[in-house]
């Protein structure tokens, strides 16, 4: 178990959002969040990344709480995450928003005394990054007049960077195309080969696509986790996800 | 070859025009050639926070101050023969103080960044200036502290033009270093922070650090400027660490561009001449800068550099002429609208004047009689003219404009 969330809860001001909730991340999966608007999908993520502190529970990463660490420790500890709204650093170059991803894994923490430009380690890596992405003709762009599905892939592109045991990523193909879709989708599965992933995600036919594994989370609580298949058929599921689901597939 | 050879020819020329200015332009203008060096130096360590960290200081003068303060006492103990360092390396006393005082003093400031940074900095300023007042033992209260600079070697450093050369040397100094700073990975990830403080924190960076590191680096080298102003003036008081300084280092930086290395190079040289020589002319001279701020905030967010730096295509692919005529027409009506405000501002000022002196209200070398109908009758005409001519100028400009970056576009496409 790479991942575990036992009994968490969290609320804002008197809203209870997330109550007992339960997850259970193998390692090595890609490991699918459903579940309707409002469910508490990225509250869960903010949970899990350190953006919020739950109230009450236990967070494991790797068998090792990370109960009230900030952002910063925990991808530290080798969680990653993107955003559901697109949070890359807008008036940087695309190149330089994937380098500064990948400074700190790479060991380049505050350091003082080298040109950044001579690592050369660094700037191949970037650029290798970046073809993956197939942004490399974009490199010296400036990262927000990028097109919204090129700055999505961005936003991936330096989730992934990290080179982080668990990537978690929230609805990666939102407001994109068909085709774009399958792209980010392809691009999605070679970048996690070997990895963890949690992907939250409204389009059904990623989800059966990616998923080895689907948990629903209606309101706050997860009431089945499953193969793709058996939740198609799950009854619960069906009456508190309805439509969707069949409409997908 | 010749094209490296062109290229450090243009260095050369540079360090050239530097090492011989005094005796170019004169010993006269040395004192402002020194004024400019520190406000260049105090500058830059200024955009280290607002440009590059994205962090907005209403206080900077504290660690510019206290460098200057520290720095005069060591030169006093020096004078009495308690201590001893020779006057060049005086400004590592600054650079020390700023240091220090940045890393305690933002150690609060930088847990905050945006509206809340900005009101600790104003508090921190405004408590530093009050308590250096009150304190008259350790700051000299009004007075200040003074000191002299010793000889060193065979340099006296009675002459401020032997005082310009130890300026440059550390104006280049913290240049390359600042300059340096932006090409190191921390650099690199103080604009990462500054563009977006929370995806930093999720790719490993604790930006409260970053922060407190750039706000340390940053008032080590307000120090050093605080070193050189001690070295320069031979005296610092209260107000050198007071909320004047620190919003003549935020204009200095904002007009000259707070997004380009160099805009506070420019911004510092600038206005640190007008405000030198326009001071000897007219006493509105805060007056005039702040127009001139208030313009380039709503006109020219990017600065001087900015507005530099968008010609560079257009000069690279040989359109400039394209734009040079239409600038030329923009600059009768340019002149007279800044003349109609001169002569409105000026008018107003010795007119209040007059109310207690009775001296006769002289303004462009003429005297004007303000129960008369003349000076209305100008500020009728230059407000028409003026006014009529800018709005016409800007159409011009503005076309023009258009013209050359749908020619730009073109040029990139194909």
């Amino acid at each position: 178990m790479i991942l575990q969330l036992k009994n968490v809860h969290k609320s804002f001001d008197k809203t209870k959002i997330i109550f007992g909730l339960n997850l259970e991340v193998i390692e090595g999966e890609r490991h699918a969040v459903i579940g309707p608007n409002g469910a508490g999908k990225s509250t869960m993520y903010n949970l899990i990344s350190g953006k919020y502190e739950p109230e009450e529970g236990e967070i494991l990463l790797k068998g090792e709480s990370i109960f009230g660490l900030s952002p910063y420790q925990i991808s530290r500890k080798g969680l990653s995450r993107s955003f559901q709204i697109t949070n890359i650093f807008h008036r940087l170059s695309v190149f330089e928003n994937v380098r500064c991803a990948l400074m700190w894994p790479m060991g380049f923490h505050f350091t003082l005394f080298r040109k950044v430009a001579k690592i050369k380690k660094l700037n191949d890596s970037t650029m290798e990054i970046l073809e993956r992405l197939r942004l490399a003709e974009r490199r010296d762009i400036i990262a927000g007049t990028l097109t919204h599905s090129e700055q999505r892939a961005l936003e991936i592109g330096m989730t992934i960077a990290s080179g982080a045991e668990v990537i978690l990523l929230d609805e990666p193909t939102a407001g994109m195309s068909r085709s774009e879709t399958d792209d980010t989708v392809d691009l999605i599965r070679e970048a996690t080969q070997g990895k963890t992933l949690l992907v939250v995600e409204h389009d059904m036919s990623v989800i059966f696509n990616l998923a080895d594994r689907i948990s629903v989370l209606v309101y706050g609580e997860i009431i089945a986790t499953d193969t793709p298949e058996a939740i198609k058929r799950n009854q619960r599921v069906q009456e508190a996800y309805l439509g969707t689901v069949n409409e997908a597939t | 070859m010749r094209k490296i050879l062109s290229k450090y020819l243009l260095w050369l020329m540079g360090a050239a025009l530097l090492i011989f200015l005094p005796q170019i332009a004169g010993a006269s203008s040395v004192p402002l050639f020194n004024q400019i060096g520190i406000a260049i130096i105090f500058a830059l360590a200024y955009n280290l926070l607002l440009g590059q960290s994205g962090l907005l200081s209403f206080g900077h003068a504290v660690y510019f101050g206290l460098g200057g303060f520290v720095t005069v006492q060591v030169m006093l103990w020096v004078n009495d023969k308690a201590f001893w360092l020779p006057t060049p390396l005086m400004p590592v006393v600054g650079a020390l103080t700023g240091m220090i005082s940045g890393w305690v003093l933002g150690y609060f400031s930088t847990r905050r960044h945006g509206t809340a940074f900005a009101m600790i900095t104003l508090a921190i300023v405004e408590l530093m200036s009050a308590g250096a007042l009150m304190l008259n033992t350790l700051s000299g209260g009004e007075e200040g502290i003074s000191a002299w600079r010793e000889s060193w070697l065979w340099i006296s450093f009675g002459s401020d033009t032997e005082v310009y050369y130890l300026i440059l040397a550390w104006v280049v100094l913290s240049t390359v270093v600042l300059y340096g700073f932006t090409l190191t990975p921390l650099g690199r990830v103080t604009l990462a922070v500054r563009d977006n403080g929370e995806r930093a924190q999720f790719i490993g960076y604790n930006t409260y650090l970053v922060r407190h590191i750039v706000f340390i680096i940053s008032g080590t080298f307000a120090g050093v400027a605080g070193g050189l102003l001690a070295v320069n003036t031979e005296l610092i008081n209260y107000e050198t660490m007071g909320l004047l300084d620190s919003a003549i280092v935020l204009i200095n930086t904002f007009i000259g561009g707070a997004g380009f290395f160099s805009g506070p190079i420019l911004g510092a040289i600038l206005l640190t001449t007008m405000q030198m020589s326009l001071s000897n002319y007219t006493e509105a001279w805060l007056f005039y800068q702040g127009i001139i701020f208030i313009l380039m905030v709503m006109f020219a967010p990017t600065g001087l550099a900015g507005i530099l730096y968008v010609h560079a295509p257009v000069v690279k692919r040989g359109l400039m002429h394209r734009l040079l005529p239409a600038y030329a027409k923009g600059f009768l009506p340019l002149a007279v609208s800044a003349g109609t405000l001169i002569f409105l501002v000026e008018f107003i000022f010795h007119w209040e004047v007059q109310f207690y002196s009775a001296d006769p209200i002289v303004v462009f070398g003429i005297t004007w009689e303000p129960a008369s109908v003349w000076p209305w009758l100008v500020l009728g005409v230059g407000i028409a003219v003026g006014g009529g001519g800018m709005r016409y100028a800007i159409r011009v400009v503005r076309q023009q404009w258009d013209e050359v970056n749908a020619l730009l576009k073109d040029t990139t496409q194909s």
